[in-house]
C-alpha cells in the first residue's frame, strides 16, 4: 500500500506547494498585474492565467531557492498581464517570420557574451526592446520552450525563433561596442 | 563556440535580472497598490484555489502499477515465510525519542521560509509613525495547514493607545488543553526564540520552525486548521485597525490586542522585550498566550 500512499501524497503535494506559493506571493502577483493592467478584473484574469503556467513547471518551482521563485512568479505575471493588455488593446504582434533567413538563427556572436561580465550582460538585456528583453526572459528565465513561448505571446514558434536570435546578436553587438 | 556556456551565462544574467525586478516591485508597492493587491486577492482567492485544484497535474500512475504490484507480491512472500517459521520470543520495541522530534513538513526552502505578508484584509491606520506596523489577522490558513501565513512586521503598544482593556462580546469558552505545561527540554529543535508556549490545544502537533528576518515562527497543524506563535527579535508598536473586531486583554500582566475575523483570533501582546503573536483558529487564545514563558536565557 505504500506506493499507493506516496502517490497520494505526492499530488496532495504538489497542491499544497502550489497553495503555498500563491498564499505566499499572492501580494506581489496582483500588484504586479494591476500595475500593468489597471483594471482588478483584468489583474484576476492574469493573476488566474499565471496559476495555470505556474502549474506546469511546477517541478522547475520545486528545484528554485527561495529569491528565484519569487523572482520567477513576478515575471511569470508580469509578462501574462503584458499579453494581456496586448489582447485587450487588440495589439497583434508582428509575424515577420518572412524575413528568417540563416543568418537570424546561426549563433556566432557566442564568444561576447563568455568573454563579457553578468554585469555588463545585464546591462545590455535591459537595454533591449521590452518584447526582446521579455522574451529573452521567457527563455532563460522562465526556461520555456519555443512552443510555450509562442503560445504565451502569440507568436509563432519560427517567430520566436527569429526574436531569440536578434536579440542575441543584438546583444553581442552592444556588448561588443558596435551597437550602442 | 560553446553553446551551452552562452546559454548559461543568459540565464544567471536574466535571473539576476528577474531577482531585480521583483525587488523594485516589492520596494515600490505604497499602501495603495498593497491595499489594492490585498483586495484583489479576497475577492480571486476561492477562485484561484479551485483553479489550482482543477489543474494540478496527475502523476502518472500507470508507471506506479509495476511497482506496486512486486511491492505486493513481496509483502505477500514475506508474510507467507513468516506464518511457516516458528514464533519467536523476543518482542521489537519501538523506541520512543526522548525529545520532541521536529521534521519540518515541507522540506522546500520556500515554505520553511515565509516572507511577511498581510492577510487579506488590509488595515491603514489614520495616523501611523514611521516604520509603525499593523497587526493583521491571518485568515489565510487553508484546507492545507502547511500553509504558513505571517504577519507583517509588528509596531509595539504604546500605552496612550490602549483602551479599556476588556474582552468584547460573550466570552468565547477557552480551550481546555489535556497537554500538561511543557518544560523548556521539550522546545522543538530550530527553535531561535526566546519565548514558547507550554500549552497547547490537544491534537496540534508541530508541523515547522521557521526564521524569517527578525521574526521567529512555529506552525501547528490539526484537520485542517493552523496554529501559529510568533516572536520577533524586539518589541514593536502594536496598532489596532480601524474598521477591526478588535479587543485589549492581558496576557501575563501585558496588554494585548486581540483581532477576531471568521478564521479565528489573533492575539499580539509585547513580554520581556519581544512582541509575540498567536493565532488559533479556535477559542480566544487567552489559556495558549498565557503560557508562553521563557525558555531560554537572552
Amino acid at each position: 500500500m505504500f506506493p499507493l500512499v506516496l502517490l497520494l501524497i505526492q499530488d496532495e503535494d504538489d497542491r499544497t506547494f502550489m497553495e503555498g506559493l500563491y498564499t505566499q506571493y499572492h501580494r506581489l502577483m496582483y500588484a504586479q498585474a494591476l500595475q500593468i493592467l489597471r483594471l482588478s478584473e483584468a489583474a484576476e484574469d492574469a493573476v488566474s492565467e499565471s496559476l495555470i503556467q505556474l502549474i506546469k513547471k511546477i517541478n522547475l518551482l520545486r528545484t528554485l531557492p527561495c529569491n528565484k521563485l519569487k523572482a520567477y512568479v513576478v515575471i511569470t505575471v508580469k509578462h501574462t498581464a503584458i499579453t494581456q493588455l496586448h489582447r485587450r488593446q487588440r495589439e497583434q504582434p508582428t509575424d515577420d517570420t518572412v524575413f528568417l533567413n540563416l543568418a537570424d538563427v546561426q549563433r556566432t556572436d557566442d564568444h561576447v557574451l563568455e568573454e563579457a561580465g553578468i554585469t555588463r550582460i545585464k546591462d545590455a538585456i535591459r537595454s533591449l526592446p521590452t518584447r526582446e528583453k521579455d522574451l529573452m526572459l521567457m527563455r532563460y528565465f522562465r526556461d520555456m520552450t519555443d512552443e510555450e513561448i509562442a503560445e504565451a505571446t502569440g507568436l509563432k514558434p519560427v517567430s520566436v525563433r527569429v526574436h531569440l536570435s536578434r536579440a542575441r546578436k543584438r546583444l553581442a553587438q552592444i556588448l561588443s561596442g558596435k551597437g550602442e | 563556440m560553446n553553446v551551452k556556456k552562452a546559454d548559461d551565462i543568459l540565464r544567471e544574467a536574466c535571473a539576476e535580472l528577474a531577482d531585480e525586478e521583483a525587488s523594485q516591485l516589492e520596494q515600490s508597492l505604497n499602501r495603495t497598490a498593497i491595499r489594492e493587491a490585498e483586495e484583489a486577492y479576497r475577492h480571486h482567492r476561492p477562485k484561484a484555489l479551485r483553479l489550482i485544484q482543477q489543474h494540478m497535474p496527475k502523476r502518472n500512475r500507470g508507471r506506479m502499477l509495476l511497482p506496486i504490484a512486486a511491492a505486493l507480491l513481496i509483502a505477500l512472500g514475506g508474510a507467507l515465510m513468516a506464518l511457516r517459521k516458528p514464533a519467536s520470543d523476543s518482542i521489537e520495541q519501538t523506541q520512543l525519542p526522548s525529545e520532541i522530534s521536529v521534521q519540518p513538513f515541507f522540506t522546500d526552502p520556500v515554505l520553511l521560509s515565509p516572507t511577511p505578508i498581510l492577510s487579506s484584509t488590509t488595515f491603514v491606520p489614520s495616523s501611523t509613525p514611521t516604520g509603525a506596523l499593523i497587526p493583521t489577522p491571518i485568515p489565510l490558513i487553508t484546507a492545507t495547514p502547511t500553509v504558513i501565513p505571517t504577519f507583517s512586521p509588528l509596531p509595539t503598544i504604546t500605552p496612550a493607545q490602549t483602551a479599556t482593556p476588556a474582552p468584547t462580546g460573550t466570552p468565547v469558552p477557552s480551550l481546555a488543553p489535556t497537554v500538561p505545561p511543557a518544560p523548556a527540554s521539550l522546545v522543538p529543535p530550530g527553535w531561535q526564540g526566546v519565548h514558547y508556549p507550554s500549552l497547547l490545544p490537544p491534537g496540534f502537533e508541530l508541523v515547522s520552525v521557521t526564521r524569517e528576518e527578525d521574526c521567529c515562527t512555529a506552525a501547528y497543524h490539526r484537520y485542517g486548521q493552523t496554529l501559529l506563535f510568533m516572536e520577533y527579535d524586539t518589541t514593536r508598536l502594536i496598532e489596532a485597525p480601524t474598521d477591526a473586531d478588535y479587543a485589549y486583554t492581558q496576557i501575563n500582566g501585558e496588554t494585548a490586542l486581540q483581532l477576531k475575523t471568521d478564521e479565528g483570533v489573533t492575539l499580539t501582546w509585547n513580554q520581556n522585550g519581544h512582541t509575540l503573536s498567536l493565532f488559533t483558529p479556535q477559542g480566544d487564545g487567552t489559556d495558549i498566550a498565557e503560557s508562553v514563558k521563557k525558555v531560554t536565557a537572552e
